[in-house]
């Protein structure tokens, strides 16, 4: 009888790679608990941002500071290196070809660098009209919810980079798998976040 | 019942009624989301022989890359509607929110079941159950603190 095949969140790489099978039930699960924790930080900081939405204190409002072209761009650079970490996931189970995982991976980092960019711009576009995170209690629970996933974006993309590093010495050995394994999880699971705050806080806030 | 200071305050129960009627259409448009996700799933493919490659099925990296891309289709089609819906304002504000948070809910399914392939009646019981608490603490936090301070504020205006 063959052991009970391995389940996780995530692609499942399968019987190809029995390397990775050992641990990794174990780690994704870990780390999907310490996602699941983060998912409750952002939704009390959604929470805030909702009981704070009205509190302007005579301040820029949403219509005034919001871009909504440009949060509409994000979004879609957004998804779309969420579809291509999910490519990148594929070319590590199949191994399609020899450095498309590299090339997907420095696709999806190049999305999430014009995401950034964008983001960055909205920020500085938000302070020069005087939206300021002191300025009120709406615009403080805005800095505290949006650039928060920002930091996350980031964090992602150094850990991609570190990634690319490892697969450059090492090679696609079982860590790196089960780094891409975690950072794809870590990547949609942003991708969920982004998609909430583009719904509540922008088109919410302009609707 | 003797907690409720104003119970014939028509405002109350119109905005109370007009609460519960958003948490029903928000579980609606959940259930239909769930039902959707089902019926995109791809068939099952017969289980691979023992021992066999993952590489060495086409089939499979078949049926696997179209989820994927059957998920972004989805996803882009769920964030274009919405943007363009508030873009042209084409529906009364209340409709909006309304039509702004379907889609979000919708596009979370999707997100969960075409990227993070979380499967429910295939997926680890630990997995499961760790969602499933930590969504119902979520809606408590989220849900308890918008009530309490939404009462608070119509309170102190009063």
């Amino acid at each position: 009888m063959s052991p009970p095949a391995i389940r996780h969140p995530g692609l499942l790489l399968g019987e190809g790679h029995p390397d990775v099978n050992e641990n990794a039930e174990e780690m994704l699960f870990g780390f999907w608990v310490f996602l699941m924790s983060d998912a409750i930080v952002f939704g009390l900081l959604f929470a805030t941002y909702a009981a704070m939405l009205h509190g302007t204190a005579g301040g820029p409002g949403p219509k005034t500071l919001y871009d909504i072209k440009s949060a509409f761009m994000e979004t879609l650079a957004l998804l779309s290196s969420t579809f291509t970490y999910g490519m990148a996931t594929l070319s590590l189970k199949y191994r399609t070809r020899s450095g498309s995982l590299i090339t997907w991976l420095l696709v999806t980092l190049g999305l999430a660098v014009i995401f950034l960019g964008l983001e960055v711009h909205d920020f500085i576009s938000m302070l020069d009209k005087g939206g300021w995170p002191e300025r009120s209690g709406f615009l403080s629970a805005f800095f505290a919810l949006v650039p928060l996933h920002g930091l996350h974006v980031t964090s992602g993309c150094i850990w991609m980079i570190a990634l690319i590093g490892q697969v450059a010495v090492y090679g696609i050995d079982k860590d790196v798998k089960l780094g891409l394994l975690r950072l794809g999880l870590f990547w949609h699971f942003l991708d969920i976040v982004w998609i909430v705050i583009f719904s509540v806080v922008y088109l919410g806030g302009l609707a | 019942m003797t907690e409720t200071p104003t119970p014939h305050d028509p405002g109350q129960a119109r905005a109370l009624k007009e609460a519960l009627r958003r948490i029903a259409v928000g579980i609606a448009v959940f259930a239909a989301g769930f039902a959707l996700t089902r019926f995109l799933q791809p068939a099952p493919a017969p289980a691979p022989a023992h021992g066999a490659g993952g590489r060495d099925h086409p089939g499979k990296y078949r049926s696997e890359l179209r989820v994927y891309v059957i998920g972004y289709g989805l996803a882009l089609l769920l964030t274009a509607v919405p943007f363009a819906l508030v873009y042209w304002s084409a529906l009364p504000p209340f409709w909006l929110l309304i039509a702004i948070g379907a889609f979000a809910l919708v596009q979370v399914v999707v997100h969960f079941r075409c990227f993070l392939h979380i499967d429910p009646p295939k997926q680890k019981n630990d997995d499961l159950q760790l969602i499933l608490f930590s969504s119902l603490i979520l809606l408590l936090m989220i849900g308890g603190t918008i009530w309490i301070l939404a009462n608070l504020a119509m309170r102190m205006m009063a």
